[in-house]
């Protein structure tokens, strides 16, 4: 099972929009009391999604981390967006249950037939 | 501490509060600490409004101010730390009407010889059907959370009390301009945060006006205006809106089983005491004029200590045979 790797702006690129499978991005700071209720939720997804990458970018860390956020139109946190292929193909805003958010991103990866053929919800 | 069984064979609590904000934290710190059987049902936010609170320069003992969630998290580190239990959820039924109390979440059901609500209050909405559309793409109620994102935007805060005033101020560390819109022609914001707004360059204020319309189709791009004493009506640019106007109290749970008033609000007996003996009262929901962290850490140990009393006089009931 792999973690949620703690992204910072200069691994964008490489990590997320040059990536060739699904990544779900959550953008959070430490000062967010539904960003910290929602961490360690958005830690278990890494194993209901076996091909899918999950990363997580802190809006308060830096200014280019800011920044990304708020180039793709994040306007709360915490939000989750979804990338295939290094495009966004939808998002998540405020919290969830695990079981939810589950459903939601299953909903989401369907929307996609490349998505859908590399992320294999385990359940 | 007693370990008693309920009715239903689980678990016999002596407290069970309902709420993590500061005065059911107190509460439990308080029941806890007197070696009662403490369970406390968190809600969909352990430390509730506090969490989402940037920054508490007003409690006592942190002269250089505090963080919300680092008061949230002092708090619970020494409710649980004195023996109370956290179950993070929140209770969908009470029943009140016989002894033990009885309060189920999902299938589960628990039982306590007091209980002690502090579930506090949420925001108050516009009532637009724009404001529930277009929440979380620019319309959104707290500064804390979603200042950041604001940074070098014009952004309108709707509302004229303490809160509207403290998320203007945290807005205005990021925003280019921050807009309070207010329906009266003056704040009811306490006198500190007054003087701060008036003396920051980004805010300014519109009075006697309310907000008829968020505009925008995927995204916040404006508000429709009205003022009440000209019947002005005009639409004003704008990225974000931020409703700041006022609270609910969160007793639909309680509908039924202890006496609200017409707001909502739980009839008290003047202090914490309820309809019920057994029930009390704290924190938001039992202060509509003060409503600090500090009051209601203060109703909240007055909670506490009104159970410990009831509690102590049951054991001496059934000591007596009475």
């Amino acid at each position: 099972m792999s973690k949620v790797k703690d992204l910072q702006a200069e691994d964008w690129e490489s990590e997320v929009l040059n990536a060739e499978g699904p990544v779900v991005v959550d953008f959070w700071h430490n000062m967010c009391g539904w960003c910290l209720k929602l961490n360690p939720v958005f830690a278990q997804l890494p194993g209901r999604f076996d091909r899918a990458k999950f990363v997580k970018v802190n809006v308060l860390e830096s200014t280019d981390n800011r920044r990304i956020a708020m180039d793709l139109g994040v306007m709360g946190t915490p939000t989750i967006k979804v990338f295939c292929e290094g495009r966004p193909i939808g998002e998540i805003i405020g919290f969830r249950s695990l079981d939810g958010l589950v459903k939601d991103l299953n909903g989401i990866f369907s929307r996609r037939d490349e998505c859908l053929g590399q992320s294999t919800p385990l359940e | 501490m007693s370990e008693a069984q309920g009715s239903t064979g689980s678990t016999l609590y002596d407290v069970i509060v309902l709420g993590a904000g500061p005065a059911g934290m107190t509460a439990a710190i308080y029941a806890a600490r007197a070696r009662l059987k403490t369970l406390v049902v968190t809600g969909p936010m352990v430390g509730g409004q506090i969490a989402l609170t940037y920054q508490v320069d007003n409690y006592p003992g942190f002269p250089n101010g505090i963080t919300g969630p680092q008061l949230v998290n002092l708090m619970r580190e020494q409710a649980e730390g004195f023996g109370a239990k956290l179950l993070e959820g929140a209770a969908t039924a009470v029943d009140f009407t016989e002894k033990p109390l009885k309060v189920s979440i999902g299938g589960t059901k628990y039982e306590s010889h007091s209980v002690i609500i502090a579930t506090g209050s949420m925001n108050r909405k516009l009532g637009l059907e724009s404001e529930e559309r277009l929440m979380g793409h620019g319309v959104f109620v707290c500064a804390t959370c979603d200042a950041v994102l604001y940074e070098g935007k014009r952004v309108v805060v709707v509302g004229g009390g303490d809160s509207a005033v403290q998320e203007a101020l945290d807005l205005a560390k990021f925003a280019r301009e921050v807009f309070i819109v207010h329906r009266r022609d003056n704040l009811s914001a306490c006198m500190c945060l007054k003087r701060r707004a008036d003396q920051n360059e980004k805010i300014r204020f519109i009075w006697n006006t309310a907000v008829l319309d968020i505009l925008g189709e995927e995204r916040v791009e404006g508000v429709r205006l009205r003022n009440a004493a000209t019947d002005q009506e005009w639409t004003m640019e704008c990225d974000g809106v931020l409703i700041a106007i006022g609270w609910d109290p969160n007793t639909f749970l309680f509908r039924g089983e202890v006496e609200l008033d017409e707001r909502g609000y739980v009839v008290t007996d003047g202090g914490v005491g309820t309809s019920v003996e057994g029930v009390y009262v704290c924190g938001d929901l039992n202060d509509l004029r003060y409503r600090q962290v500090v009051t209601a850490c203060g109703s909240g140990c007055m909670a506490a200590l009104e159970a410990e009393r009831y509690i102590d006089g049951l054991e001496k009931n059934r000591k007596s045979g009475s």
